[in-house]
């Protein structure tokens, strides 16, 4: 399977929320390649979220396009994208990302029963997707049989969060959106979760997205988009 | 996919195991209500309509028709006159009347109906669809001073085979006039009928003009017979009048032609009606009380659905943050919304089948007592049509319910995006 060398690519993008004055976000020109580690960084409320929401296809731009893996998804349906974020999207949340009343091995098979692409990629690299779980659980650093039998809501943030990547690393989707996964986490904590996900995140080659507000992070990633650059604000 | 969707709504059923069980437990005893209503409404009919089966009419002097259907077959109130003997041969020589079974009426056994009649009631007699009078003990009168107890009579008076009984004169639990000089011994009881033959005392029409030796003016005159008097002394004993005479015909198809003659019948003002039609007239009288209860269970079913609403908007506003992941992995709008709709019609079937559960265990528990204090005769059938309809119409309400949880969730989701709100 041809990887396309460029992963997202934003032209003229301006996002403006119905009913405010302002253009929240601007952005020119951007371009990520594929298996890059991206980090936005921005204060609180200046717009991280509303980016990740706009590159999954979830808002839809005021002006400009984007295009995702060659796809431009501001021409596409909304149906469509549902189905081309579950082919195409890791993501994780920054706390309560686990479904309580599915057990930890649900929880991280749950992107397989919305996508079949997904599943059948997961397949292809290895039959047995349990075990594919498990795998991916242990190389996370959590010892699977210990957890598996494990109430949700007794896990610790730091176990939760990390089977919420393992959900968004199976089937190896070309993009992990990782919106502030870490503030709940403590220091060490954050920069090991990192680690680990930067290490999973090679093994299939996926784009990276991950935003914070904590700048400390920054030195980890390839690259960092500040939002101060991207809002409408600076741009203008 | 939709697979997945119902295998999540079982899972987050489970998971809120408590106020699902509530939810599903309140709108169980609601649609069990209805149906129970509905069913004791339905078999209380057709215990009614059904009280006297296998005639074909109904003779008695003239009155009203539901006059008549009262005194003859429930024996509620009193005949105003009587059918001469002479009469009654003579109408039911007519050859197109098959059989028929005269009925007096008029005595009494400690609040207990005496009915008189012949050999032909234990013949012809049919209650509740062509059931024949079966004897749980004994049989029939073979002797004047014999008598027949229904099953009621037999039980609350604790009376077994040989036991001996007085008649008294006229109605009710006191009377001071009494035949205790002609003491009746108990030929054989009968099997529960569930109408009202279990609460009387058969005896031979004979028998019952044995005793009124000496009434003819409605007193007695005489004292002091014995049954042995009246054996010795070979009193003719013809019967000159009896209440009402029920008839069958050869062919269903004279029916009205029998009624018209009856009724136009020239040495005596008499009164034919058909049974199954005076039963329906009188049951509408007494059916309005049922379409009254239905109605308030009906009220109790939306009552029901509109609390479980209420429930389900709740709890929506406490997943919010379940739905947007969900979301996150790949479950669209739909999905959501179709997960709110699968969760409230499972609700709904879960009350349904739990509900019918608990209409057949309140049939099996309240039958005894139905029985006991109405003589309502239970019996466990399926669901009828009109049943099946009614929960057909409640999966459909909760469709159209589930639709306002399922625009609220897929409206939050659009509106929630991937953000999880707290
Ligand atoms: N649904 C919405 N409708 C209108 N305005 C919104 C909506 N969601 C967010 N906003 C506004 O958009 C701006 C950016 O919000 P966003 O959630 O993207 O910030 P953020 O950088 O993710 O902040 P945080 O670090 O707190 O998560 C905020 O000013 C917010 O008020
Ligand atoms: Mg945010």
């Amino acid at each position: 399977m041809d990887k396309p060398k460029q992963c997202i690519q934003i032209s003229q993008l301006v996002f403006r929320w119905p009913g405010s004055h302002n253009d929240l976000l601007s952005i020119p020109k951007l371009t990520i390649e594929q298996g890059a580690k991206i980090f936005i960084h921005g204060a609180s409320g200046s717009g991280k979220s509303t980016l990740l929401n706009l590159l999954t296809g979830v808002l839809t731009p005021t002006q400009g396009s984007i295009s995702i893996l060659d796809q431009s998804i501001s021409h596409t349906k909304k149906a469509q994208l549902d189905s081309f974020r579950a082919n195409h999207f890791g993501i994780i949340f920054q706390q309560f990302n686990l479904i309580p009343y599915l057990t930890v091995m649900e929880n991280i098979m749950l992107p397989l029963s919305f996508s079949k692409h997904r599943l059948s990629k997961a397949q292809e690299y290895k039959s047995d997707i349990h075990h594919q779980a498990m795998e991916i659980l242990e190389s996370l650093g959590l010892d699977e049989h210990n957890i598996s039998n494990r109430n949700i809501t007794e896990l610790s943030t730091g176990q939760q969060q990390r089977i919420a990547a393992a959900r968004a690393l199976i089937g190896a989707p070309e993009i992990i959106i990782a919106d502030e996964p870490t503030s709940a986490l403590d220091a060490d904590a954050k920069h090991g979760f990192i680690d680990l996900l930067f290490n999973e995140v090679k093994k299939t080659n996926s784009t990276l997205i991950f935003a914070s507000h904590d700048h400390t992070l920054a030195t980890m990633f390839d690259r960092t988009l500040p939002m101060d650059n991207l809002t409408s604000a600076h741009s203008s | 996919m939709n697979l997945s969707i119902l295998n999540l709504a079982v899972k987050s059923f489970r998971f809120r195991k408590f106020s699902v069980g509530l939810t599903i437990l309140s709108l169980a005893i609601s649609i069990m209500l209805f149906l129970s209503v509905d069913t004791i409404r339905v078999q209380a009919k057709d215990n009614f309509v059904n009280t006297v089966s296998g005639i074909d009419l109904i003779v008695g002097s003239r009155s009203g028709s539901v006059q008549l259907l009262l005194y003859s077959i429930f024996h509620i109130g009193n005949a105003t006159n009587n059918v001469s003997w002479e009469s009654y041969e003579k109408i039911t020589k007519h050859p197109r009347i098959h059989w028929s079974i005269p009925i007096s009426l008029g005595d009494s056994h400690k609040g207990f109906r005496v009915v008189g009649t012949n050999q032909d009631f234990f013949q012809h007699y049919q209650y509740k669809k062509n059931n024949k009078l079966l004897f749980d003990t004994g049989t029939e009168f073979s002797n004047l001073f014999d008598a027949v107890a229904g099953s009621n009579v037999a039980k609350k008076l604790n009376y077994s085979i040989n036991d001996e009984i007085t008649l008294a004169h006229g109605i009710g639990n006191v009377s001071l006039t009494s035949h205790d000089n002609l003491p009746f011994k108990i030929s054989g009881i009968l099997h529960p009928t569930g109408s009202p033959i279990d609460d009387s005392i058969v005896i031979d029409l004979k028998s019952l003009e044995a005793i009124h030796i000496g009434w003819e003016h409605g007193i007695s005159n005489k004292t002091n017979f014995s049954a042995k008097d009246i054996e010795l002394e070979d009193i003719a004993l013809q019967t000159q009048s009896i209440t009402a005479f029920l008839v069958k015909l050869k062919s269903k198809h004279d029916v009205f032609n029998i009624q018209r003659a009856i009724n136009d019948y020239r040495k005596e003002p008499l009164l034919a009606i058909l049974p199954s039609v005076a039963l329906l007239e009188l049951w509408k009288v007494v059916g309005i009380i049922e379409k009254i209860l239905l109605l308030i269970s009906g009220f109790v079913i939306i009552t029901a659905l509109f609390s479980m609403l209420a429930i389900i908007l709740t709890n929506l506003n406490s997943r919010r943050r379940e739905l947007a992941v969900l979301r996150s992995v790949g479950a669209s709008p739909l999905d959501i919304s179709l997960l709110m709709i699968i969760e409230t019609e499972l609700l709904i079937v879960f009350s349904m089948i739990l509900g019918i559960v608990l209409l057949y265990l309140s049939i099996i528990l309240l039958s005894p007592i139905l029985y006991s204090s109405y003589g309502i005769a239970m019996v466990l059938t399926p669901l009828s049509t009109f049943q099946w309809m009614l929960l057909v119409c409640i999966l459909i309400a909760g469709l159209l319910i589930s639709l306002i949880p399922a625009f609220n969730a897929y409206r939050n989701t659009l509106q929630d995006g991937l953000t999880i709100r707290s």
